[in-house]
């Protein structure tokens, strides 16, 4: 590792983005400084001086963890510093007392010998659990102990002084150490362990600090005051970067924080017209990498996740169960008061993975969408089976992608009710687990009141229903000039669709990047849809743009278009509104 | 004579540390003694114990009992029970 030429290259390397953000400093590594505890057998006499040792000790470490409290409040408010009751609570929990004092007595032993031999038997146990998301909580008790063996040995956990713009290597780093760190010159952390749902990860969220997590090696990697990029909302770290890949992720950063500032003005702000409309905004995303920018872009979840981007980066036809589990709970978690929309895959024969791909002269009118899912039921039971089990972290929704006959919803309804039943998810649960279909293929518009009817929500896919009832390849530059999305037949669908969603009493989300546009959002608006889903980028600016709209307005600038003959004029008379 | 309660856990994630640290802390306001056990197993615990909350491993869905007992034993099964039932009702948080 020493070798100079080495040291002198740029080194990439890659870990989950646990906190979003680009970052800039040097290399400060933060090695455990505390030597493992003494072994010492005590004499009788001792024994009770050991266990007043341990309680004075832990009366400390819950005093000073109330003072970080105190200071993590100052420094996030009040949401997040209830993260630090857990282990407050724990240095006071008689259980944990009990453990600790049981062994000292029993062994003859010092006290930091009992608090490790303690918290050892703990962790054991806690490792015997099924759950995983509690199993995770291991690292809670470990941090505890962690903190009264330090506390006993008269070396409390000392930090690091950052005196210039710093990059915080370690191998893990303890959720209640990031809360009472100074995050002024705290520019990224990089660990070699951990994972984003960790409260270290949600720690470093809160005080806004990039992180990459469970970065392999990183610490062995990294010299102390080695220059560093810490790119948190991809996960990616550079080591000693050249002037070049500066300029990029200064750029990016740049433009990063435009888009937060932009971003957080009117994400923060509610998606309600001028004349009071409450609207929601949601968020298409491909790949989970996606994930942080949906929160930060100011979505209240996701609307759209196209599952089928999951099997293009992977090598087989459609990845295992188990990988699209993890994916889709990375999703459902991420907004888990709020359901997160999945649509099965959706694919064409020209867009197959290639040891899958067919030849088809139409792929557009092929075996696509809903169609492909249905004659492929291994793969469909196995995506819906990996879809309920990660609604455990959240809530589901699945989307069926270009329905063209009732038949298929039912189909894909009768599927979902038998992964369900195999796995046991019964009442409730399952029944949080909504199915909706998506409207892209015009005879799906003039069904739309039987599809509202058996769905438990619509969606609408804008792109591919405009380039389906206007018969034109958005991709074909030859006729591109038709992608009309304010053809008179294009508004008299979406009126039918709203009609038909609207007497069935279902949730209707307008899908695609159509809204971005401000006349469409006019128009989306006067025809009476609420829920608009788009790329993250695309939101602060329709949110912008709702909140200076009147939806009055807008319903008379509809109830207008309808009556004109083209696209063009339609759009005229949409500048004619929107000029005033 | 103990009151008894059957609550079931609604959050999706379970009784994890959030909430186990909210039980905790409810539990403590009180005189009364508060047990907790998983409805399918015998041995109750101390609600007033993080650790033991946490251990009961309680995921969504797990029917919980609760055994409250002391001179606000009343009070403190309202409150107790109260973290679970409003938790159906809104934020999800148990």
């Amino acid at each position: 590792m020493s070798s100079s030429p080495l040291t002198e290259t740029e080194v990439h390397f890659a870990g989950s983005p646990a906190s979003p953000g680009i970052g800039f400093g040097q290399v400060v590594r933060l090695v455990p400084q505390s030597r493992p505890p003494l072994f010492i057998n005590v004499l009788p006499h001792r024994v009770a001086l050991e266990v007043e040792r341990v309680k004075r000790a832990m009366r400390r470490a819950r005093r000073h963890l109330e003072s970080v409290k105190q200071h993590f409040r100052e420094q996030v408010g009040h949401g997040s510093a209830y993260l630090l009751d857990p282990y407050i609570l724990m240095l006071d929990d008689a259980v944990l007392t009990q453990a600790i004092e049981d062994n000292i007595r029993q062994h003859r032993i010092n006290a930091e010998w009992g608090v490790k031999r303690a918290v050892d038997s703990l962790l054991a146990s806690f490792d015997q659990l099924q759950d995983g998301y509690l199993r995770q909580r291991r690292d809670d008790i470990r941090d505890v102990g962690q903190r009264l063996i330090a506390m006993l040995s008269g070396q409390p956990m000392r930090l690091p002084t950052l005196t210039a713009p710093s990059a915080l290597f370690a191998d893990d780093i303890l959720p209640t150490m990031l809360a009472e760190m100074n995050p002024a010159n705290l520019s990224g952390i990089v660990t070699d362990a951990g994972g984003v749902t960790t409260h270290a990860a949600i720690i470093a969220r809160s005080l806004g600090i990039p992180a990459v997590f469970g970065a392999r090696e990183a610490l062995d990697r990294a010299v102390e005051g080695t220059p560093c990029i810490v790119d948190g909302s991809q996960g990616e770290v550079i080591l000693r970067p050249r002037r070049a890949t500066q300029t990029i992720y200064l750029g990016r950063r740049a433009a990063e924080q435009r888009l937060r500032r932009d971003g957080l003005t009117s994400a923060r702000l509610p998606a309600v017209t001028r004349d009071g409309v409450a609207c929601h905004l949601l968020a298409n995303i491909e790949i989970q990498s996606e994930l942080p920018a949906v929160e930060r872009c100011g979505a209240e979840s996701v609307g759209l996740y196209r599952s089928e981007f999951i099997v293009s980066s992977d090598a087989g036809a459609a990845p295992d169960e188990e990988s699209q589990y993890a994916a889709y709970r990375a999703v459902i978690a991420a907004s888990p008061d709020r359901a997160a929309t999945i649509r099965v895959f959706d694919f064409s024969s020209d867009t197959l993975p290639s040891d899958a791909r067919i030849a088809e002269p139409n792929p557009a009118l092929g075996l696509h969408g809903a169609r492909w899912w249905l004659a492929h039921e291994s793969v469909a039971r196995s995506q819906l089976r990996a879809i309920v089990r990660a609604a455990a972290f959240g809530r589901a929704r699945i989307l069926v992608p270009r329905v063209t006959c009732l038949s298929e919803l039912q189909a894909a309804r009768a599927l979902l009710d038998a992964v369900c039943q195999e796995l046991a998810v019964t009442g409730a649960a399952a029944q949080r687990i909504e199915l909706g279909a998506m409207i892209e293929v015009p005879a799906a518009v003039f069904i739309a009141d039987r599809l509202a009817r058996e769905s438990d929500f619509l969606s609408i896919g804008s792109n591919d229903l405009v380039q389906y009832l206007l018969a034109c390849d958005r991709g074909n530059e030859r006729v591109s000039y038709l992608q009309q999305p304010l053809h008179p037949a294009v508004l008299s669908s979406l009126r039918v669709i709203v009609a038909a969603a609207r007497a069935a009493n279902k949730p209707l989300t307008m899908c695609g990047e159509m809204a971005a546009q401000p006349a469409c959002a006019f128009a989306l608006l006067g025809l009476g849809i609420r829920r608009f889903s788009l790329s993250p980028a695309a939101l602060p600016s329709l949110k912008r743009a709702l909140r200076k709209l009147s939806a009055k307005d807008a319903e008379k600038f509809v109830a207008q278009a309808l009556t004109l003959d083209t696209a063009c004029a339609v759009e005229a008379c949409a500048e004619t509104y929107l000029e005033r | 004579m103990p009151l008894e309660r059957l609550v079931t856990v609604v959050n999706p994630l379970g009784l994890h540390a959030r909430p186990s640290a909210r039980l905790v802390t409810v539990v403590g306001q009180f005189k009364s003694r508060v047990l907790i056990r998983r409805a399918d197993e015998a041995t109750f615990v101390d609600a007033s114990s993080i650790l033991s909350v946490m251990f009961l491993a309680a995921a969504q869905g797990t029917p919980l009992v609760i055994r409250v007992e002391g001179e606000d034993e009343a009070a403190a099964l309202a409150a107790v029970a109260g973290l679970f039932a409003e938790a159906q009702e809104s934020s999800h948080v148990f």
